[in-house]
Parts: C-alpha cells; structure tokens; sequence
C-alpha cells in the first residue's frame, strides 16, 4: 500500500528535515521517499490547506474499559478513539477488572489486534491487584514488553511498598510512574479545594494531598536512585518540587492531563459532573504555573487522562458522580485553543518525543527507509465535535467547534484517515 | 423595583441577584400581613400543583413550605425518602421524572447532595426550590434571616452580622454570606478553624476565632447548630468544650459592651452553642424568624409560579 503526504511540514526536532514543507511517501509500511515534490501515484493521497507531519503520538495512563468493563470502552473502541485523536500509542492504565498485574495479562493485551492504526501497551500494575501489598512479577511482565509500571494514585498509603517497587526496578532499568495523592488529605473531596469549593459548598481536594505525596516520591526516588515519572500533576507547588527535583536528578520527569492546562475549577460552578475529573481542575494559579512549566520543559509529557464512564456513572448529583472525561479525541484540539498555534513544537514534543523517550518506545524517525509511525495534522483546520469513537460519552464539548484537526495517523501498514 | 424575578428556579442566593432578594422581602412583607388576619389563605396558586421532595429529614422546614404552598392554595404532596423507591436503587431523575408526570408544576426538594437541585434543573422542566442541598445552600433559610434581620434593624447596609459555629458543614452559613453580602451587610464567621473553611476568606468574610471579641463586634449573631451528623471524622474535641468556648450564655451576653440581636436557624442544641436564657430572652428573634419563614417561603413560591414558562 502506497500513501502520499503531500506538502506536510515537519515537526521532529531530530531531524534534518525540521521545519520543512516537503511530500513524504509511504510504502509498505516504511518511508520510501521524502521529496519537495514527489508526483508518483498512490493508495491514498493525504493533504489539507496546513498539513503538517511528527512522529505518532503517545499517550500515557489512559483508561480501557477492557477487560472487567466492556460497556464503557472496549480496546477496538479505545483504539478507534485513539487514533482518530492523533495517537499511534496507548500505555493503558493497569486498573482494569482484572488487573494488569502479570505477564498474562499484557500479552492479552499484545495480542489485540484493531484495524486502527494504535499499538496498545501495558502500564504494569506495581503491585499485585493494585493492593498496595505485594510486588507484582515485574520482571516476568518487563519480558513480554511492559516496562513501566504504576500503582495509579494508590499507593501513596503505602510508602513502604513504593520503596521496593522503586528498588526492584532498577534491576531491569524499568520505570515507575506514580500519581502522587494521599486520600487522608481529601476526606470525601470532590473538586479542587479553594474559593470555588467553599461557594459550592463541596469538601475538596486541597493540593496538600498531592504535593505532599509527590515530595514523599521525589524523595524515594532520591533514596533508591531509580526513574520515576510523577504522573499528572496538578497544582502550583508540584511544579515548584519538580522543579528542584530535576535540578538535582536526571531521572525524574512528569507528566500533565491536558484537563488542568485548559480548565480550572470556575468549569464546576454549574456543578457539570463532566469536569470532575482526577487530578481535580485547580485554580487560575495553578493552571498559569502548569502552563509555564509545559512551556519551559519542566512538565515533559501531556497525557489525556482518557477516563471513559456510562452515563449512569455520570448523569447523577455531583457527589456520586465518577471522576473522568473520555479525551483521547480532543487531547490535541484543546491543547491548541490553550497554547496557541505558536507552541506547536512544544506540543508535539510534549505528546510525541517526550513520551517516545520516556517510555522507551522503539526508535521512530522521519528518515528514508524508517519505519511508518506518524500523525498527519492540520493545526489551522476547524472542526465540529459530533460523534465520538468511544463508548462513552462523558465529555463537555459535544457540539462545539474545535480548533487543530487530526487528518491521519499510520502505524506500518495501518493507516487511519479521518 | 422590577415585578418578576430573573430566575424560574430557586437553587441558591448565588445564583440570585440582590433585586431579586428585595422583591422576595416586599412580597413576603405583604403575605405577611394576610397570614397574621383572621382568613389566612389567598387562592394564588389555586391550580398549581407542588411536591415537597425530603431526600433528607426536616421538622421546620417541611412544615414550613407546606402551609406556605397551602395558604397560597396550592395543592400540595409529600414525599419523603425513607418511604420511597430511592431506598431500592432508583436515581433521582427517575423518581422525580415519576412525579412529574403526575402533572406536578413545582417542586420543593430537600437532598443531602450539594447541587442535587442544580441537577435537576438542568434536566427538567418544573420549577424548583432549594430547601437544602447538602452542605451547599439553604436559600429560603438565608432570605428568612435577612429578612428577620431587615424587619428588626432596617436597611442591612452596613450592618455586622456575625455567624458562630459550624461554618465547614452548613448550608445555612453559606447562603446565608451571600444574601447578607448582596444586601449590603458586612459578614464576620467565628467559630473553631477546624469548622470554619480554609478558604472561606476569599468569599470576602471576615474570620475570627474569638467569640467575645466578635459578639462585641457584630449587632447579630446567627448562632449555628453544631452539625455532628454531618461530620464523618471530629472536628472539635467535645461538645463540652465547644460549648465552653464558643457556645452563647447569659453571662458572655451581659458582659458586652451592647445589646445585641440573638438569632438560631434552629433545631436548637440548648447548653450547646446557645443556652436557655439566652434563647428564650428578648434579645432573641428565634420565633419570628420561624414566623417570617411561612411568609418568606410563600413569597418564593407565588413569584416562581409566575415565571413558569
């Protein structure tokens, strides 16, 4: 299968081709020809007003309805999701029923195949059923291919577990990636503690409970000398410890939903259940220092913390609605509308080669004779949110007209056309 | 001032404006009249039909808006949670999907979710009334005490109202900031900071954790109910303790510097925060405040039903 990329600018800051408007050809899964102008004739000609080209995209921590609950997302439509956002890479969260916690486990998910252009990778569990007690079988999961694992934002109750998580790893080089949250902080939180919480009269989610857990993670991480990326951080004083931390190791990085870039907890003034999401939307405050440090690079990944859940989790009073929004597909869009077309490099690397790296995902180039594994996109097209790919609906933008589209994405010899 | 309010629900002051908050006092001022001749009842709402929905206990407040909607001629139904289908897993919508199709105009719900009635309004189509979500507002509560407070004090411009107690847990404080603040009033919250939120500052209140200090301060205390079925873990030691340092006695009242008005939104903890002689002295407008609810409560109700769509 011959796919022709016609006038695409190129975002991949490696390559001698950065900042180039150029026609890529695609062959048989590989990059057969880079060209001002190439005039051969193809399968598919892909080409919009502003098309530009990066490596595919990846996102880290997103959340599959399969295995245990098949009715919110299943890996086709977590897939299909994926790929119409832009993504050629999905490190799902391990919180599945059951849980990602063996070696069965990710090759169940290895061999799910979809005709979407997406590659499916496993976030090990760290612990055994995400108990927090015992270490799962890591390094028999690092064999079939897993090599970064979490306890989600667990186990901060258990210090002592992360410890030997953190230690164990080091053995294989494998990575733990750990949102730092401690619940004896958040008693029955439901939003972002601060002004708006008070008005709402809802108990909160002070920012305490993370910085507090994320400052016991650096310094485990400081003990135990291993890599670490903290995972989704939230609030202002996060930053400030990230900061210093990686002044002082070269080992730690982190990681930002796109939810608290682009909104803060003003969104819930109207109690929408849509944006109670987990890390909560924080304050202005803390948005603008989030901002600034995915602009510097203290922040090195944005994730779209894709939670999907069935209306009946949802359509509820605010307090016993789930935390979550399905994002995969307006990821990109709304990073966009926030930053600005002029961020574009900071976005792409932020979704592509900082998390490529990261993650340790098989070298990718956009070179003669690589191997395919690219997003097509138009940063200037406009486009309305009408019908989404996942099962679930729980999302606030329905209807509304988006800004950046994703035109393609291909993976080998998959390709995806929106 | 205008003839209608600017909303079709009542789910908090917050979502009111301040003209909307005098139209309801001037027409409660007029209700109250009615309600205190010898033929209490007009024929207003003769026709409406509306359903007081307790997802939660209450004494007053129930009692409360059933002889408003009944004095307004309303015809009136009652449901509450403990004998209801909630108990076998059907959700808010459904049940209140139910009882509008019985043709019901306007609805009255008490639940313990902050925002439940916001919820609801966003999915249909009836009037609503707030009468206490959770730890969220209790806006008929906050109008009935500024309007309590205006009838005793005049035009609340200037005017320090202080607010002892549970602030963290009550739904009654926190309408009870915002309607004061709309009128005009300057607001100061006391109690242990274990009750009062971290936050509650920015609001634009004062805080202070000195009870005498603020009691000299301020020209009404609204004294709270210590809220211990709200709280999961504790927040003050013992009652005893509260009541030593921050409940409301005779002798603290008498060594002030001023006379000062005592108000309580009830159900009163008596020898918690608030002693007998203190409740039951002229400096307390406890009773007419339960008073002035009636008349409130039907003054919401009469212009909601205006604004029916």
């Amino acid at each position: 299968m011959k796919v022709l990329i016609k006038n695409a600018k190129v975002l991949q800051q490696s390559s001698s081709y950065h900042g180039d408007r150029l026609d890529i050809m695609v062959e048989n899964g590989k990059i057969n020809a880079i060209d001002s102008a190439i005039s051969k004739s193809a399968d598919h000609i892909i080409q919009s007003e502003d098309t530009h080209i990066s490596l595919g995209w990846v996102d880290i921590g997103c959340h599959s309805g399969q295995p245990g609950n098949e009715q919110r997302e299943t890996l086709k439509s977590l897939s299909e999701a994926g790929a119409k956002g832009g993504y050629t890479h999905l490190f799902i969260s391990p919180d599945t029923q059951p849980v990602l916690d063996n070696r069965m486990q990710v090759e169940y998910l290895q061999r799910f195949q979809s005709d979407a252009a997406v590659q499916l990778h496993t976030l090990g569990a760290l612990s055994h059923g995400l108990l927090g007690k015992d270490l799962s079988e890591m390094l028999d999961m690092a064999e079939a291919g897993c090599k970064v694992f979490t306890d989600t934002n667990r186990s901060e109750q258990h210090t002592n577990l992360l410890q030997r998580g953190l230690e164990y790893a080091k053995s294989n080089d494998l990575c733990i990636l750990q949102s730092p949250f401690d619940p004896s902080l958040a008693i029955d939180g439901h939003m972002h503690e601060g002004k708006q919480s008070t008005m709402l009269g809802l108990p909160g989610i002070p920012s305490i409970s993370e910085h507090q857990a994320l400052s016991k993670l650096i310094d485990l991480q400081k003990y135990t000398e291993s890599k670490l990326i903290a995972h989704l951080i939230s609030c202002k004083e996060s930053v400030a410890l990230i900061k210093k931390a990686k002044s002082n190791s070269n080992k730690i990085s982190c990681t930002l939903a796109y939810q608290n870039l682009v909104h803060t907890d003003k969104a819930l003034y109207f109690f929408d259940s849509n944006f109670k999401v987990f890390p909560p939307l924080r304050s202005d405050e803390d948005r603008e220092e989030l901002k600034n440090a995915l602009l510097d690079g203290t922040i090195d990944i944005l994730c779209s913390n894709h939670t999907p859940l069935e209306e009946e989790k949802k359509k509820l009073e605010f307090p016993y609605a789930d935390f979550g929004m399905t994002s995969l597909e307006v990821c990109f869009s709304k990073t966009l509308e926030t930053l600005g077309k002029e961020n574009l490099d900071i976005i792409i690397k932020a979704i592509s080669n900082r998390p490529r790296q990261l993650m340790g995902i098989s070298e990718a180039k956009i070179e003669i004779g690589a191997r395919a594994d690219l997003t097509i996109f138009d940063p200037s097209q406009r486009w309305t949110y009408l019908k989404s790919k996942s099962l679930s609906k729980n999302n606030p933008y329905f209807g509304q007209e988006l800004n950046g589209s994703v035109i393609a994405t291909i993976l080998e010899n998959q390709i995806n056309i929106n | 001032m205008e003839s209608s309010l600017s909303t079709k629900h009542l789910l908090g002051i917050k979502y009111i404006t301040s003209e909307d908050i005098r139209l309801i006092f001037e027409t409660a001022r007029q209700f109250k009249e009615v309600i205190n001749r010898p033929i209490k009842k007009v024929p207003s709402l003769r026709d409406i039909t509306i359903a007081n929905l307790f997802f939660e206990n209450s004494t007053r407040t129930k009692l409360s808006f059933e002889l408003a909607e009944k004095r307004l001629s309303a015809d009136v139904i009652n449901f509450s949670a403990a004998a209801s289908s909630v108990k076998k897993g059907e959700t808010l919508l459904d049940t209140v999907n139910n009882i509008l199709s019985m043709k019901v105009d306007m609805l009255v719900m008490r639940h313990p979710a902050p925002g439940a009635p916001m919820f609801l309004s966003q999915h249909i189509d009836a009037s609503i009334v707030n009468a206490g979500d959770g730890t969220h507002e209790h806006p008929t509560q906050a109008l009935l005490d500024g309007y309590s407070m205006n009838e005793k004090l005049g035009d609340l411009e200037g005017k320090k109202i202080l607010i002892v107690g549970d602030i963290k847990h009550s739904r009654v404080a926190l309408s009870n900031i915002f309607c004061l603040q709309k009128l005009g009033a300057t607001v100061r919250v006391c109690g242990p900071p274990t009750l009062l939120p971290k936050h509650i500052k920015e609001l634009g209140v004062e805080v202070s954790y000195n009870i005498r200090d603020s009691l000299n301060w301020c020209d009404v205390a609204n004294i709270l109910r210590i809220q211990l079925e709200r709280q999961d873990v504790k927040y003050i030691p013992s009652l005893r303790e509260y009541s030593q340092y921050f409940g409301i006695n005779k002798a603290l009242l008498d060594s002030l510097d001023k006379e000062i008005v005592i108000m309580h939104p009830g159900p009163m903890n008596r020898g918690v925060e608030i002693t007998s002689d203190v409740a039951d002295s002229e400096h307390s407008i406890i009773l007419q405040q339960v008073e002035n609810g009636v008349a409130i409560r039907m003054a919401v109700l009469f212009l909601l039903a205006g604004n029916r769509s």
